[in-house]
């Protein structure tokens, strides 16, 4: 996807991403989904099946390993979390109630002071100064200082001794106005400095007012007075120092209004080195929570103490809190390429156990595509299927070898049938008797018939050759047929005559070489011999339907039902003549043609035999016999 | 194995002993120690009697960036030149950081040869002249005579005497702020520095008093009853606040000796790691009176929280 150009009005140019529908951002990522999807599968499909099993177990699993540590990781993150997150809320509630147990100590001074001590006299007569100095030496490590003042301000008591400061207005005091605004209440005012009293040391001690309103008896009648109690300040601070939350938290605590009372960095943030977030924390409920100040995330838990009002804020750096260090990060980035290195050397074992039978039956099958099969076997091992498939392979292989084995030998069977029945052609005693007719025309002064014997013999063996053809016409395989009976006749001094009747349409067929003669030769052999001119032999063809029948049929003795069963079957041996006989011409029709194609032999003694030749018709033009006819 | 499963092998045990090696050195390096800054301060206020709150500061400052701090007393019996050696010897010395904390002289540091120093060398309280490589923190005295100045002139003041007994570079920036005002508002005023003298006690009746330094206003506070001068100064101690709030002083300009005392050693400890290149920073100065003593920003400034 290219960003377009545009021009605005002002002829400013800008370059931008074409603008899109959400429907086209879908289709765009199906697109880009299917494409990587159809590499990934293209890439695999090149791939080994090794390879290809190695790497999705490895990426199963890393992407399982991840998931889980993942998983894993954010749920042990998150329970740890929740853990520190609960710790230190219980550690915010102690202090809390640490700080509420010192509140209510410093109430019940107050209340002891008040109605064990000042109740109980009468100012006018008697001095409580002793009773407020037991006090005051009790609580001396909490207590900067005891005193009671009258309605107007005056000082009527005070532990440890001291003077009051000249020109200080006791009755302008926030703590002195709010104890007689509000009778009932005990009041505690924001810490500050102490500066009722003369201090010769010049200190200027920071102090928590405890104030409240008191009935003071003088003489006949009460008043109302204010009794106030100092609280040091650095034992209410006290409470907080040595404690420390997760991830360099810390506590603090202000009033209702947000006001700090006491923070580990008050000072700085006085001087404007630090801030804090605690006019937003004032708002917050009791409880835990999440905020953002100065750009870090900080977990915040609320606790208001009791009676005062104050509240008690815990504030916990969330940066960095469990896991995110990169120290653990290293760590676990360790574990993970650990695991990757062992899964590696998994997955290698796993996928080379898985696919080496495959392997072993690839290199089988390999074997056998490169006709190496004969000398191993196809592997069969592995898991079941492995081994099922290599069985059937390996029966394929062999049904394949068979098939082969069952071609040579067609084929060779074909080839020695064709041998033989050139061989029977170049017989030394067929050739020795035809050229002792041939010597014996010439001697006899007979050219013209030693040349139709030469020109006979001539054209036999030409046929015979046929240029090495084993398919030729009909018309051809008659005519040497014809050849061979008109040498036999002449040998056998006419004893018998033949005839060769073809229809005109069966001349072009084709048919295998050297069939035809051997019926004729057994004619002459097992029929014309004891002929005296009256044997006839007669060879017809013609098309029956889908067949050419080649009837060789002759007159002579014939042969018994027996005799004729034998003669496919048993090689029978010839004393005469060619010695190829019937079953060489029969088993060379068969495994030409089919078995559905073959010798008819009909025979009747004293009668005569017909051998009849069933062959498919074959056009001239169509030489790829070899299978023509066969099931 | 095949080829590329050797490869993705090997790769990984890679990154694997690297990653080891990593986490190993990170392990024993003990990078993850928190560094201790050495940080030495050279002072010559060793009662702090004037610096209390400065050394509240540094005290907080040392406990929130890990820093040891080595303190190095000039003694006042010392001779300047005896100072003078003491802190070139102890700018030789083995630190990370120094500052210099020269309260009653000042001047001493336009005395030292700085330039074989090579830790950073932060000066508290003076502007260092003569080097720009001096870290500052300090306040702007000249603002904090003209402040006095402006005060006095506010109460109606139409004579004054200005009286200071720290002669030094300080002292004499806040006379000349304070000149600047009076002259400028057409007020009558003499000067006396020497505090030996006779005419330095000399207050003469309805003149307003102006203490430049704390030990003048220490001792102009004594001498008040037997006079009723108005007496406003610059600086502060606990018992000058206590006079303060009694009356007996009218108006104090003070600083923040506590953020300056902080600064002093968070401007070290940036210095050591490069951080933060800013060379000087001035600090304001307040008005105190009894009014406000209690009240924000002099609460903290002058009663800070340690």
């Amino acid at each position: 996807m290219k960003r377009q150009t545009s021009t605005n009005d002002s002829g400013q140019t800008a370059r931008h991403w074409p603008k899109r529908s959400i429907r086209e951002w879908i289709e765009l990522g199906k697109s880009l989904f299917r494409d990587l999807s159809g590499r990934l599968v293209s890439r695999s499909e090149r791939s080994s099946i090794r390879y290809t099993v190695f790497l999705s177990f490895t990426v199963s699993a890393i992407v399982a390993m991840v998931l889980t540590g993942v998983l894993f990781y954010l749920n042990f993150s998150r329970q740890l979390e929740q853990t520190i997150q609960s710790e230190n809320e219980m550690l915010v509630k102690q202090v809390n109630q640490s700080v509420d147990t010192y509140l209510r100590d410093m109430l019940r001074l107050s209340n002891a002071i008040y109605y064990n001590v000042i109740k109980n006299v009468d100012i006018e007569n008697d001095s409580i100064n002793s009773e407020l100095q037991l006090l005051y030496g009790t609580y001396v490590s909490y207590v900067e200082n005891i005193a009671l003042y009258d309605s107007d301000g005056n000082l009527l008591a005070t532990a440890p001794p001291a003077l009051s400061k000249q020109g200080v207005k006791v009755t302008d005091a926030p703590w002195f106005q709010k104890a007689l605004d509000r009778t009932e209440n005990l009041h505690f005012s924001p810490p500050g400095i102490q500066n009722l009293f003369v201090n010769a040391e010049h200190r200027f001690i920071r102090v928590i007012s405890l104030s409240s309103a008191v009935e003071i008896t003088s003489g006949k009648s009460t008043m109302q007075g204010v009794l106030l109690i100092d609280l040091k300040y650095n034992s209410l601070t006290e409470l907080f120092d040595h404690v420390s939350l997760a991830n360099g938290g810390y506590l603090y605590l202000m009033d209702a209004n947000g006001e700090l009372i006491y923070h580990p960095e008050q000072q700085l943030i006085a001087s404007g080195l630090a801030k804090e977030n605690n006019i937003v924390a004032a708002t917050y409920h009791d409880g835990g929570h999440i905020e953002k100040f100065e750009g870090e995330s900080r977990s915040i838990i609320v606790r208001t103490v009791g009676y005062t009002g104050w509240r008690i804020v815990g504030v916990i750096p969330q940066q960095g809190l469990v896991l995110n260090q990169l120290d653990n990060l290293l760590l676990v980035l360790f574990i993970f390429l650990f695991l990757f290195d062992i899964v590696i050397l998994i997955n290698s074992y796993i996928s080379r156990k898985l696919t080496a039978p495959i392997k072993h039956l690839e290199q089988s099958v390999q074997s056998v595509e490169y006709g190496d099969a004969g000398k191993a076997a196809i592997y069969q091992g592995g898991s079941y299927e492995i081994r099922h498939l290599g069985a059937s392979i390996q029966g394929m292989v062999d049904q394949l070898h068979q098939l082969t084995n069952d071609i040579v030998l067609e084929h060779e069977q074909k080839q020695k049938s064709e041998l033989d029945a050139l061989q029977s052609q170049i017989n030394p005693h067929f050739l020795y008797n035809a050229l002792d007719i041939i010597v014996w025309m010439i001697e006899k002064e007979q050219p013209k018939e030693a040349v139709h014997i030469v020109t006979a013999l001539a054209r036999l063996f030409r046929i015979s050759l046929s240029r090495g053809k084993n398919i030729i016409p009909v018309r051809d395989e008659l005519e040497h047929v014809q050849n061979y009976l008109t040498i036999q006749k002449m040998r056998y001094k006419n004893k018998f005559s033949y005839e060769i009747v073809m229809d005109e349409e069966v001349k072009n067929l084709s048919i295998i070489k050297l069939v035809v003669q051997p019926l004729a030769e057994n004619a002459i052999y097992h029929g014309m011999d004891f002929m005296d001119g009256d044997g006839k032999i007669t060879i017809s063809a013609r098309i029956d339907g889908e067949e050419l029948h080649l009837s060789v049929a002759d007159n002579g003795l014939g042969m018994t039902p027996d005799v004729v069963e034998r003669l496919l079957i048993e090689n029978t041996p010839v004393s005469k003549g060619s010695g190829v006989g019937l079953k060489n011409v029969n088993e060379r029709i068969k495994l030409y043609f089919g078995d559905q194609y073959g010798v008819l032999i009909e025979s009747e003694p004293d009668v005569g035999t017909c051998i009849t030749l069933v062959l498919p018709v074959i056009r001239c033009e169509t030489e790829e016999v070899g299978n023509v006819g066969k099931k | 194995m095949g080829k590329s499963e050797k490869t993705a092998f090997i790769l990984v045990t890679a990154i694997l002993v690297c990653l080891l090696s990593v986490i190993v050195i990170r392990t024993f390096s003990g990078h993850d120690d928190v560094r201790v800054y050495r940080v030495s301060i050279i002072t010559d206020d060793v009662q702090g009697d004037y610096s209390q709150n400065v050394w509240k500061g540094l005290d907080r400052a040392a406990r929130d960036y890990n820093i040891d701090l080595q303190v190095i007393a000039l003694h006042s019996g010392m001779t300047t030149e005896q100072q003078r050696n003491s802190l070139e010897r102890e700018l030789e010395a083995d630190t990370d950081a120094i500052i210099i904390n020269l309260q009653q002289n000042p001047s001493l540091s336009e005395q030292l040869d700085l330039s074989s120093i090579s830790v950073p060398v932060i000066s508290l309280g003076t502007v260092w002249n003569g080097s720009s490589a001096i870290r500052s923190i300090s306040t702007d005295d000249t603002e904090m005579g003209r402040m006095l100045a402006n005060e006095m002139i506010h109460d109606g003041v139409t004579r004054c005497v200005i009286r200071a007994s720290l002669d030094n570079a300080r002292i004499r920036l806040r006379e000349a702020g304070f000149v600047d005002v009076m002259q400028q508002q057409g007020v009558d005023y003499t000067s006396e520095w020497d505090a030996s003298s006779s005419e330095w006690a000399k207050l003469p009746s309805g003149v307003a008093v102006a203490a430049l330094d704390e030990p003048t206003l220490e001792s102009l506070v004594s001498m008040r009853k037997t006079g009723q001068q108005a007496l406003y100064g610059i600086g502060y101690t606990n018992a000058l606040l206590s006079y303060l709030e009694s009356g007996a002083i009218r108006r104090l300009i003070v600083e923040d000796d506590y953020a300056m005392g902080y600064l002093a050693l968070k401007s070290a400890v940036d210095a050591i790691e490069n951080r933060n290149t800013e060379y000087g920073q001035i600090l304001a100065c307040y008005v105190a009176d009894a009014a406000h003593l209690y009240d924000e920003p002099l609460r903290h400034i002058l009663f800070p929280i340690s």
